[in-house]
């Protein structure tokens, strides 16, 4: 949530999650109908079954053109897909990391050959490390759910979480003499065994070596530095704008100093952050707003957060660049398969209207849940 | 060149002020990036949100430095680096995470629902990101999710389903991605952690509340 500190000092996170309950339910409801909706009126539109089944077989897949700006309409044409009866997945080589046709997926994950006999001490490192990784990940769950994140922010949770499970699968794998990175036939992290189900030999120091390089350049290979390039690039961006003093002008100029106390106070302070956190990003434009929700007393004050932080979080289901999760999405989907690509005007055309609705519907839900708690 | 002269003055409420010119700069840059992000490889600026990204940073960074040395920007302090090391944190993670047996397992079932009975699939995928980004946050979800759906779809049109009379193909995938982002959006809306863009600027959340009772 974005408000983090401000709101926490009036408003317990417990009191917060209470509030949020009914409008986000709401919303993802609303959403989730609507953008359903959408999807079947446009296979209505576009998709004809029975022409769909009489299209020959074209032995070609439209991902394999990694250039998002050739993306044409013949790939988005659903009429223009082939459906080969006679495929075999053992036929292409598919890429993609979860591709349900990678090699490993074909052979089958769980082989049910016969295993050599493991010592017991490599079994209990086994029992270790197998399932540390989601050890990890209930643990940050529950250190977030309880809300101990002052101890260390998310951020910090989050990375340590991650050196954690690295250092663990390393230095495990690696006492036991056994490779952290599977084997050429499988793709998945070490669990003791080859593909056809035997016990993994153990390896020589130049081995340990050479499987922990390959693990760490796969894991590098990994990240997203285009992400993380775009969000460098865009916080000196917003920087720039918001070292000018414009926007707080514009603030300034539609909202001056007005208090959430009237309808129509709340209703132009929610639009003004509506509209410029699609362009500044919430933090910014939260940050335009503390002064305003500042001179308020405590029930103004948790009533004026809960509404803020609902629309400028919800908000950003407005358009593609309304929130930082809609440009991963949007950028990821468009590297891993052009096809997916998702542009402004799809977006708006389901997303916009809705997400105003979404947020009328939550701020009303809001003030009425706030307004029977203060009653109680 | 009286319209180049920094003014750094005090305005009413005791913030400086700049100059108009560094305003309009500062203001085409920023409009020309937010268009690019709106629109990316457009006709008129054929660049992707990416590379207009750094190149809106770095006009930033040379129209204050060269052209307004009052008004130089520190790059450091402008860059939120706990957002980035929370997405790399989040992708290493993803990694290791995906490369489990049973995790694929759990993937492998997803993408059979998206697959075989593609509506429920829709709700299970909605359903998850709305439970799980209020914890592991927004960005983090859609980092997670993306990618096993659209591997879902990658054979989609060579080997569709069998033993199902919903069709699917590749262009539904657009939907399972908007469902993905707005559930996600939506879901992070429940607690303080869930949108991780402020949390940096905020107190320690356990910190602020004790205060607050004390």
């Amino acid at each position: 949530m974005i408000v983090g500190g401000d709101a926490i000092a009036v408003m317990s996170p417990i009191l917060f999650l209470f509030y949020m309950t009914l409008p986000s339910i709401s919303s993802f409801l609303l959403t989730m109908l609507w953008v359903e909706r959408s999807w079947m009126k446009w296979r209505a539109t576009v998709i004809d079954p029975e022409k769909l089944a009489l299209v020959p077989a074209v032995p070609q897949l439209s991902n394999q053109n990694m250039n998002p700006r050739s993306h044409s309409k013949k790939d988005s044409n659903p009429l223009a897909l082939s459906i080969n009866t006679d495929f075999q997945p053992e036929d292409r080589q598919y890429t993609g990391l979860l591709s349900p046709y990678r090699a490993d997926s074909i052979q089958g994950l769980a082989s049910p050959a016969p295993t050599a006999p493991v010592p017991v001490s490599q079994k209990l490192i086994r029992f270790i490390i197998t399932p540390f990784p989601y050890a990890m990940l209930l643990l940050m769950a529950i250190m977030i759910a309880l809300l101990f994140v002052d101890l260390i922010s998310i951020f910090g949770l989050i990375c340590l979480t991650a050196v954690f499970m690295v250092v663990v699968l390393v230095l495990g794998n690696h006492w036991q003499g056994l490779p952290i990175w599977g084997t050429a036939t499988s793709n998945h992290l070490y669990e003791g065994e080859e593909a056809d189900g035997s016990a993994a030999h153990k390896m020589t120091s130049e081995e340990k070596i050479e499987n922990t390089q390959q693990f760490f350049e796969e894991l590098f290979q990994s990240l997203d530095y285009n992400l993380l390039f775009i969000f460098l690039g865009l916080f000196v961006v917003v920087e720039n704008i918001d070292s000018t003093g414009i926007p707080r002008k514009i603030w300034k100029a539609i909202v001056g100093k007005a208090p959430f106390d009237t309808p129509l106070s709340v209703t132009s302070i929610s639009i003004f952050i509506l509209i410029a956190s699609q362009f500044l990003g919430n933090v910014p434009v939260i940050q335009l707003a503390k002064p305003n929700v500042e001179m308020l007393d405590d029930d103004e004050k948790r009533y004026a957060w809960a509404i803020l932080s609902f629309v400028a979080t919800v908000g950003g289901n407005l358009t593609i660049t309304g929130s930082a999760a809609n440009i991963i999405v949007a950028e990821k989907a468009a590297r891993i398969d052009p096809s997916a690509k998702i542009d402004f005007f799809r977006h708006y055309e389901i997303c916009f209207w809705i997400t105003l609705v979404s947020c009328t519907l939550g701020a009303f839900f809001i003030t009425g849940v706030i307004t029977c708690y203060n009653q109680m | 060149m009286d319209i180049f002269r920094e003014l750094n003055e005090q305005d009413d409420d005791g913030e400086k002020s700049t100059s108009l010119s560094f305003n309009i700069i500062a203001g085409i840059i920023f409009v020309l990036v937010s268009f690019c992000f709106f629109f990316p490889c457009n006709r008129f600026i054929p660049l992707d949100r990416r590379s207009a990204s750094i190149m809106g940073a770095t006009m930033c960074y040379a129209t204050r430095s060269f052209g307004f040395p009052h008004n130089k920007i520190d790059i450091v302090d402008s860059v939120d680096f706990d957002v980035l090391a929370l997405l790399t944190g989040i992708m290493a993670i993803n990694f290791i995470m995906v490369h489990q047996k049973e995790s694929k397992r759990v993937i492998r079932y997803v993408q059979t629902q998206v697959r075989n009975h593609p509506r429920s699939g829709f709700w299970i995928v909605s359903f998850a990101a709305f439970i799980i980004s209020p914890f592991l946050t927004n960005d983090g979800v859609c980092l997670l999710f993306v990618e096993p759906i659209l591997n879902a779809f990658e054979t989609i049109d060579d080997d569709p389903p069998k033993n199902s009379d919903f069709r699917l193909t590749k262009g539904d995938s657009f939907y399972f991605l908007i469902a993905l982002a707005c559930s996600s959006n939506i879901g992070s809306a429940l607690t303080y952690t869930g949108n991780p863009q402020v949390e940096c600027s905020s107190p320690p959340l356990l910190t602020s509340h004790l205060s607050y009772r004390i």
